[in-house]
C-alpha cells in the first residue's frame, strides 16, 4: 500500500463557478468539480444539462454561440480561459484530449484513418512521417484493432461503429493526453461494444494514468466505470460522491428519482405487477425559477425550495456534497457554516 | 389461434438477407419483445410485418389471413388493424402540420366522416395520451422530446388497431421521460386491448414491458422464450453475453468491468457458415463451425438455436 497519493490534494482539473450561455439562455449555472491524475470523475445527466458545453468549454472549443460568462477552469497550472490561442492549439490533443460521441461524424471521411493518427501526431511532435506512421499502427494495436499494419490504409467507412470508435480513441491518446475527456463515448454503440470501449479507455486511462471525464447520461455506467460521480441538472450540479456513496444513499431526490425510473434488469420489474416509479414534468420546468431548479418536478418541495436556490454542500461527509436542504442528513447545517 | 403468425419469412434489400427465415406468434393481449444489436433485422421484420418493406418469402398470417399477399383494397382494412410508433419522433411528424391535422390524417385516409366526428375523436386521443389542452393547433416543434412521442403514440392508436409495432419508442428520450412513456404505453395496452410487437435493443426496458422475448442475430432468431424463462434460464451464449453486457450490474464497490462478447458483428453481406455467431461464441466447437442450429424447444415453450443448449 502506498502511504502518499500523490495528487491527491493538487487536482489536474479545477472548474470553480463555471458560467456558459448561449445568447440568453444559460446553459451552466455555477458549476465547480475537480478531476485528480488518473481518476475517472462522471458527469450525468440528461439532455440539456449543461455537461457537453461544460466539456467543451475545458477544451475552449464551445460553438461561437456559447462563451464561458464566468468563473475559472485551471489545469495543472493553466488557466485554460486565458491562455493565448496558440497555447490552447499545443494544448488540445496533446495535454488534454477529447473523444465524441458519434465516430462517423468526427472522422474525415475522405481520408485513410492512418493519414488522421499521424496528423495528430505530427502536429505536437516534430517527428518524420515514418516514425510518425509506425506510431499509429503502435497506437492501433494498442486499441485492438486487427492488423493494425493493414487497417491502416482503410478508410473509415469501411470500419464497424465499434472500431470507428476505437480509432478515435487510438488518436485521442496518440499525444498520451494527462486528462481525457470523453462525452457519450459509447451511445452509439450497441452494448457488446460498448463494454469492449469501456474497458479500452479504463485501461488506458491506467497506463498513461490519465485523468478521464466520462460524460454520460448511463447510470449503469457510472456504477460501473467512475470513481466520482457528478449529478447535473439544468446546468447546476445537484449531488457529487464517490460512486460507492452515491449508489448506496443517494440524497438529491433528483439523483434516487434516475435511479429509480430507469428500468433495470435487476430490479425484477413487470408491467403486470406494477408501475415504473416517474419523475413527473420536463426540465424546461427550471427556465424562469428562481429558487430550486428541480423543485417544479420534485415531489417533496417546500415553499422555500421554490424561493432560495440551495448550493451544493458538504452532506455527511467532506466528499459528499448536495444541493437539497430538504433530503440533507442532521448535520447538513452544521457542516456548511 | 394467435393474433398474428409469422412462418419463414424473408425480406431482402439486394443480395442482403436482412431477415432470413423468421418464424413467430403474437397472441392477443400479449407483449412480444424483439431484441438485438443493430443490424440484426429487428427494425426490418417489424416494418416487413407491417407491409412497409416488401417480403421476398414466407407468410404473415394476422387474423388468420395471410397480409403479406393482399394488395391495394383488400389491404386497406388491416392497415389499420396494424399501426408503427417510431423511434425518433421529431423525424416521423410532419414539421409543416399542426397536431391536429397530424391525428385526424389516419382518420380522414380510413374513411372516418364528418370533421366533428373526427375533432371529437382527435381531442379525446390527445387528452388521452397526456398532451396539453390547445395543443392540437400548435407544431411538433413546439413540443419536447417526451410530448412528441405522445404525439407519436396518440397517431399510431387513433385508428384503434390491434397489434402496435413499437420500433425503439424510448431510445431517444431522457431516462426521466422514458419511464413516463412506458407507463403510458402499459396503460394504452390495457385500456385499447393491444399487442405489441416491441422492437428494442435495451434489455433493462425489454424486462419491464415485455412477456416473450424473441433475441435476434444477423436476420436470425436465436432464441424464443417467455419472460420469467428467459431471464432466469437464458439458454443460446448470444443471449447470456447480452445480459453480462447490460451495464450496471456489479453491487456498489464491485463494479462488473468485464466485456462479455469479443469481436465485432461479421459482415451481414456474408455470413459465418455453420452458427452465424460461432466466430464470437466461447462455447464453438468443430460443428458449430459446419452445422446451422435450427431454433428447437428446450424448455417449455423456449426455443433456442445452439448445438449445445440443455435443459
Amino acid at each position: 500500500m502506498p502511504l502518499e497519493f500523490p495528487g491527491r490534494e493538487d487536482p489536474l482539473l479545477d472548474v470553480r463557478d463555471l458560467f456558459i450561455s448561449f445568447g440568453d439562455n444559460a446553459a451552466v449555472r455555477g458549476l465547480d468539480f475537480t478531476i485528480r491524475r488518473g481518476e475517472t470523475l462522471a458527469l450525468v445527466g440528461e439532455s440539456g444539462c449543461g455537461k457537453s458545453a461544460t466539456a467543451l468549454s475545458l477544451l475552449r472549443l464551445l460553438p461561437p454561440a456559447g462563451r464561458v460568462a464566468g468563473g475559472s477552469i485551471r489545469f495543472e497550472d493553466r488557466d485554460i480561459l486565458r491562455l493565448p490561442e496558440n497555447e490552447m492549439r499545443r494544448l488540445r490533443g496533446g495535454a488534454i484530449s477529447m473523444v465524441f460521441q458519434e465516430p462517423m461524424t468526427s472522422l474525415n471521411p475522405v481520408l485513410p484513418i492512418g493519414r488522421q493518427i499521424t496528423e495528430a501526431i505530427r502536429s505536437h511532435e516534430r517527428v518524420s512521417a515514418r516514425a510518425a506512421r509506425a506510431r499509429a499502427i503502435e497506437l492501433l494495436n494498442l486499441v485492438r484493432i486487427p492488423e493494425a499494419h493493414r487497417r491502416i490504409d482503410d478508410y473509415p467507412h469501411t470500419l464497424s461503429g465499434g472500431m470507428r470508435q476505437r480509432v478515435m480513441i487510438a488518436m485521442a491518446v496518440a499525444c498520451r493526453p494527462r486528462l481525457l475527456i470523453a462525452d457519450e463515448p459509447t451511445t452509439a454503440l450497441d452494448v457488446t461494444i460498448q463494454a469492449q470501449v469501456l474497458e479500452l479507455l479504463d485501461r488506458l486511462r491506467q497506463d498513461l494514468s490519465m485523468g478521464l471525464l466520462l460524460i454520460t447520461h448511463d447510470l449503469g455506467l457510472v456504477a460501473d466505470w467512475a470513481d466520482r460521480v457528478v449529478v447535473m441538472y439544468a446546468g447546476r450540479k445537484c449531488e457529487e460522491a464517490p460512486v460507492e456513496t452515491l449508489l448506496r444513499a443517494p440524497l438529491h431526490p433528483y439523483t434516487s428519482g434516475l435511479m429509480a425510473c430507469s428500468p433495470k434488469l435487476a430490479s425484477g420489474l413487470h408491467f403486470r405487477q406494477g408501475r415504473l416509479p416517474e419523475i413527473g414534468g420536463s426540465v424546461a420546468s427550471a427556465a424562469d425559477v428562481a429558487g430550486c431548479l428541480f423543485a417544479p418536478r420534485c415531489a417533496s418541495a417546500r415553499d422555500a425550495c421554490h424561493a432560495v436556490r440551495p448550493d451544493a454542500k458538504p452532506a455527511g461527509s467532506r466528499d459528499h456534497l448536495l444541493a437539497c436542504p430538504v433530503h440533507a442528513p442532521a448535520d447538513y447545517a452544521i457542516a456548511c457554516c | 389461434m394467435p393474433l398474428l403468425a409469422v412462418e419463414s419469412l424473408e425480406t431482402r434489400y439486394g443480395p442482403l438477407r436482412a431477415v432470413d427465415g423468421v418464424s413467430l406468434r403474437i397472441e392477443a393481449g400479449e407483449t412480444l419483445a424483439l431484441v438485438g444489436e443493430s443490424g440484426c433485422g429487428k427494425s426490418t421484420l417489424g416494418k416487413t410485418i407491417l407491409r412497409l418493406v416488401p417480403h421476398s418469402g414466407g407468410t404473415v398470417r394476422f387474423g388468420g389471413v395471410d397480409v403479406a399477399r393482399l394488395r391495394g383494397r383488400t389491404l386497406k382494412p388491416f392497415r389499420r388493424r396494424m399501426q408503427m410508433v417510431f423511434q425518433d419522433p421529431s423525424a416521423s411528424l410532419n414539421p409543416r402540420q399542426t397536431v391536429g391535422t397530424i391525428l385526424s390524417a389516419p382518420l380522414r385516409v380510413h374513411g372516418v366522416h364528418g370533421r366533428i366526428e373526427r375533432r371529437r375523436q382527435v381531442e379525446a386521443m390527445a387528452d388521452r395520451v397526456g398532451l396539453p389542452v390547445g395543443g392540437l393547433v400548435r407544431y411538433p416543434h413546439e413540443f419536447s422530446g417526451g410530448q412528441r412521442q405522445r404525439i407519436g403514440i396518440a397517431r399510431a392508436l387513433i385508428l384503434r388497431p390491434e397489434l402496435v409495432v413499437c420500433d425503439e419508442p424510448v431510445s431517444a428520450l431522457d431516462v426521466s421521460i422514458q419511464a413516463q412513456i412506458l407507463n403510458l404505453l402499459v396503460d394504452l395496452k390495457s385500456d385499447y386491448n393491444l399487442s405489441y410487437l416491441f422492437i428494442s435493443h435495451d434489455l433493462g426496458v425489454v424486462r419491464y414491458i415485455a412477456d416473450r422475448i424473441a433475441v435476434m442475430y444477423l436476420g436470425r432468431i436465436v432464441e424464443n422464450a417467455p419472460h420469467h424463462s428467459l431471464w432466469s434460464r437464458p439458454l443460446h451464449p448470444y443471449t447470456q453475453g447480452l445480459i453480462r453486457a447490460v451495464p450496471g450490474q456489479g453491487s456498489p464497490g464491485r463494479p462488473n468491468r468485464v466485456a462479455p462478447i469479443a469481436g465485432d458483428m461479421p459482415n451481414p453481406l456474408d455470413p459465418p457458415d455453420g452458427c452465424r455467431f460461432h466466430p464470437r461464441c466461447a462455447l464453438a466447437a468443430d460443428i458449430c463451425r459446419v452445422n446451422d442450429p435450427p431454433l428447437r424447444a428446450v424448455l417449455p415453450g423456449h426455443d433456442v438455436a445452439c448445438h449445445f443448449a440443455s435443459a
